[in-house]
């Protein structure tokens, strides 16, 4: 057995280091286009990507925000959401799940999560449904596709808007349709960790065009035919955002494509690893943008070695796979706060007893590793998958680490 | 208009590139707070984060101070749209002031008409440049109560001699289309001892560095996303540095001489205007009818303001 890394041995991994962004002269050349325009709002870069993005995810409904927490926002006052409303929200998110919801005056009730894919599960939706839901906001956690056809199902059983929440899933596909546009509206986030990225930013997309005309009022600040009509705001991207994203964009096909060649070839090198269970396949997700790949450790292998010195090791033999959402939605102290029953009227379900399945995958097994280690060369993946090999080994090791 | 030329807005705007922080909370960002704050406050008795937008500024000092649903505010009627719309967004019920006679700025008289116990904030409008007459106005003001300033020139709006802001429990400055500097985003600028709370309140809840339990007054608080980017940031920079290597201007020799009158010991600003502006009566708006709004915020009937709706004509 050679030596971890941890205890001085040589690391495992010494393959490509890559930073998140990409980018270069189109990038540069983009933002002299603003310069020379000296437009910085609503201009011909807002309108160019309306339409690139347009084409990219094929719908004619496109509407870029500010960022993917008033994207949700946004969408949850076009349907009429708001004070008095439930909206289910799995808790193994970003907390911009749940704020959004809360800052559009509506409680977020937690329903739990499939542990075969981290992802809102549809039977633990339906026990959570009360005459006030209004609407379910799934999470394409990761990316991946959460099961669209039996949340869809129940949504439309109990007479309930399905949202989707994209903002790491842009490029991922549900039979063949782009994420966002399968139920009312999707939102996206193009923030700086994101595959597609302007720093800061979002997406709203639907493939309704009555809902898009309905959010165009409040997207121009409640203003219809010059005249304000209900209470919104103006939260539209600047143009260099813009510039960026329309370079970006261009190089979203190619790199989606090498992250999944990349994934799956080290998903093949690992798949009679007994200590690393993979999520559960389903050809319904006919792209996946990668922006995580999560997996996770089989615990009852790993004795009482546990999670984190496992990552320890395995971060010391220059694999950089994380916990996760270690601090699952409900667990946040901000929700704790008084402000949040004067937003909706009520305080919140916090408890987390109907959510084991989340608190097992946060605090217990649950790993994922982001998007920009995946773009690198198939031998980086055989080298990673022989960290993971090298530490398993080594358990005894790192017991007591 | 941007005053800045366009080769050094592309630097400006490549810097960012290069540094490769596109988003927020970076050097540019807490750079271009720090300039705002200590030319609104030299003593240091005001700190300030940069937001998207005029409508996320508000909403974090709204949200930041605990104010929203079965609370009213007291807004002008006579006001930039975004202040009436982001109250009744966080779920306040709005509360529409007249503007005094002769002035284009909130009347302290009728906000003393209005207060009651529910209100909890009054948000003035250096309107088109001109100050509010906070001396006036603080006097009406019960202890608990927020003074809200909002200004399009948070360096030549002037009362007292110094900046409006500094009468302000928080105020958003402004920088938007038709301000005195443009630049598609604003300022928070707090007391101090806020800053903290609303600093989090932009920034997803997160805690400023430095932060611990006993320096955050009002506990963890759900925040939202109110950041800027690192793009507009930089680009704010060049742009405040500009505005201030500004030969000094004058008021009086403003061509446009069927001006309104100023309140005393104000001053108002030389880089913007009262004419040649669309003006709205906010409280005649649909908006304070919608059935979102009267679901969000449980208010119902909105007040006559005569001298605005006339304004705004």
């Amino acid at each position: 057995m050679s030596k971890l890394a941890l205890f001085g041995g040589s690391p495992a991994y010494t393959g490509s280091r890559i930073y998140w962004h990409m980018y270069g002269e189109k990038d540069s050349a983009a933002l002299k286009e603003v310069a020379d325009s000296g437009v910085i709002k609503n201009g011909a870069q807002l309108e160019k990507f309306k339409k690139n993005f347009g084409e990219f995810a094929k719908t004619e409904y496109v509407l870029p925000v500010a960022n993917g927490t008033v994207s949700i926002e946004l969408i949850l006052r076009t349907l009429g959401i708001g004070y008095g409303d439930e909206v289910i929200v799995p808790p193994y998110t970003f907390i911009a799940s749940v704020s959004s919801i809360l800052y559009s005056g509506a409680l977020p009730v937690f329903a739990d999560v499939d542990p075969s894919t981290f992802l809102l599960d549809a039977k633990a939706v339906e026990k959570k449904i009360t005459p006030k839901t209004k609407a379910v906001l799934c999470v394409h956690v990761g990316g991946r596709p959460c099961d669209i056809d039996a949340l869809k199902e129940v949504c439309d059983k109990h007479g309930l808007y399905l949202v989707e929440d994209c903002a790491q899933a842009v490029g991922s596909e549900w039979n063949g349709v782009h994420v966002g546009l399968h139920g009312a509206f999707g939102s996206i986030s193009t923030q700086n960790s994101k595959n597609l990225s302007c720093g800061e930013g979002g997406i709203v997309i639907t493939s309704h065009k009555d809902l898009y005309e309905k959010a165009l009022a409040l997207y121009n600040g409640g203003m219809v035919d010059g005249k304000y009509v209900a209470p919104g705001q103006i939260r539209v991207p600047g143009e260099m955002q813009c510039a960026i994203l329309n370079s970006q964009l261009e190089a979203l096909p190619e790199q989606i494509a090498k992250r999944e060649e990349n994934i799956n070839y080290f998903l093949e090198l690992t798949k009679d690893f007994t200590f690393l269970i993979p999520l559960k396949k389903d050809d319904r997700i006919t792209k996946d943008s990668r922006h995580l790949l999560i997996m996770r450790l089989n615990a009852p292998l790993l004795k009482d070695v546990g999670r984190d010195r496992f990552l320890k090791a395995l971060n010391a033999e220059g694999v950089p796979f994380g916990p996760g959402y270690v601090a699952p939605c409900h667990t946040a102290q901000t929700l704790k706060s008084p402000y949040v029953e004067k937003m909706t009227g009520r305080k919140m379900d916090l408890s987390g007893k109907t959510l084991p399945v989340c608190e097992r995958l946060s605090f217990v097994d649950g790993i994922w590793c982001y998007h920009t280690f995946f773009l690198g060369t198939k031998a980086d993946m055989e080298m990673a998958a022989n960290a993971f090999e090298k530490v398993y080994a080594n358990l005894d090791e790192i017991r007591n680490i | 208009m941007l005053r800045t030329d366009n080769k050094k807005v592309y630097e400006a705007l490549n810097g960012v590139l290069v540094s490769n922080n596109w988003g927020t909370i970076g050097r540019y960002s807490v750079n271009a707070a720090d300039m705002i704050a200590s030319r609104v406050a030299p003593d240091g008795s005001y700190g300030a984060v940069l937001c998207d937008s005029t409508y996320a500024a508000l909403e974090t000092i709204i949200r930041g101070y605990f104010i929203g649903h079965g609370d009213k505010v007291i807004v002008p009627a006579l006001s930039s749209p975004y202040i009436a719309q982001t109250a009744a967004t966080v779920g306040c019920s709005v509360v529409f002031a007249d503007i005094e006679k002769g002035t284009c700025v909130i009347s302290p008289d009728w906000i003393d008409g209005l207060m009651d116990e529910s209100v909890k904030a009054v948000i003035c409008e250096d309107y088109c440049g001109y100050p509010c007459d906070y001396d006036k106005i603080k006097a009406v003001l019960p202890e608990g109560v927020k003074l809200i300033v909002c200004t399009s020139d948070p360096f030549n709006t002037l009362y007292n001699g110094a900046s409006t802001i500094i009468n302000a429990d928080a105020a958003v400055a402004a920088f938007d289309e038709g301000c005195a500097v443009e630049c598609d985003c604003a300022a928070v600028v707090m007391k101090k001892e806020d800053y903290n709370t609303l600093w989090s309140m932009h920034h997803c809840g997160n805690l400023a560095s430095g932060t611990n339990m006993e320096a955050l007054n009002a506990g963890y608080v759900p925040g939202g996303d109110e950041r800027i980017c690192e793009w507009k940031s930089a680009l704010l920079i060049k742009e405040l540095e500009a505005f201030w290597a500004l030969p000094a201007a004058d008021a009086n020799a403003y061509p446009y001489k069927e001006e309104m009158a100023v309140v005393e010991n104000g001053a108002r600003s030389p880089y913007l205007r009262y004419f040649g502006k669309k003006h709205y009566a906010m409280n005649l708006e649909e908006s304070f009818k919608s059935e979102y709004y009267v679901k969000s915020s449980g208010y119902h009937g909105v007040s006559i303001c005569p001298l605005a709706q006339k304004a705004a004509k």
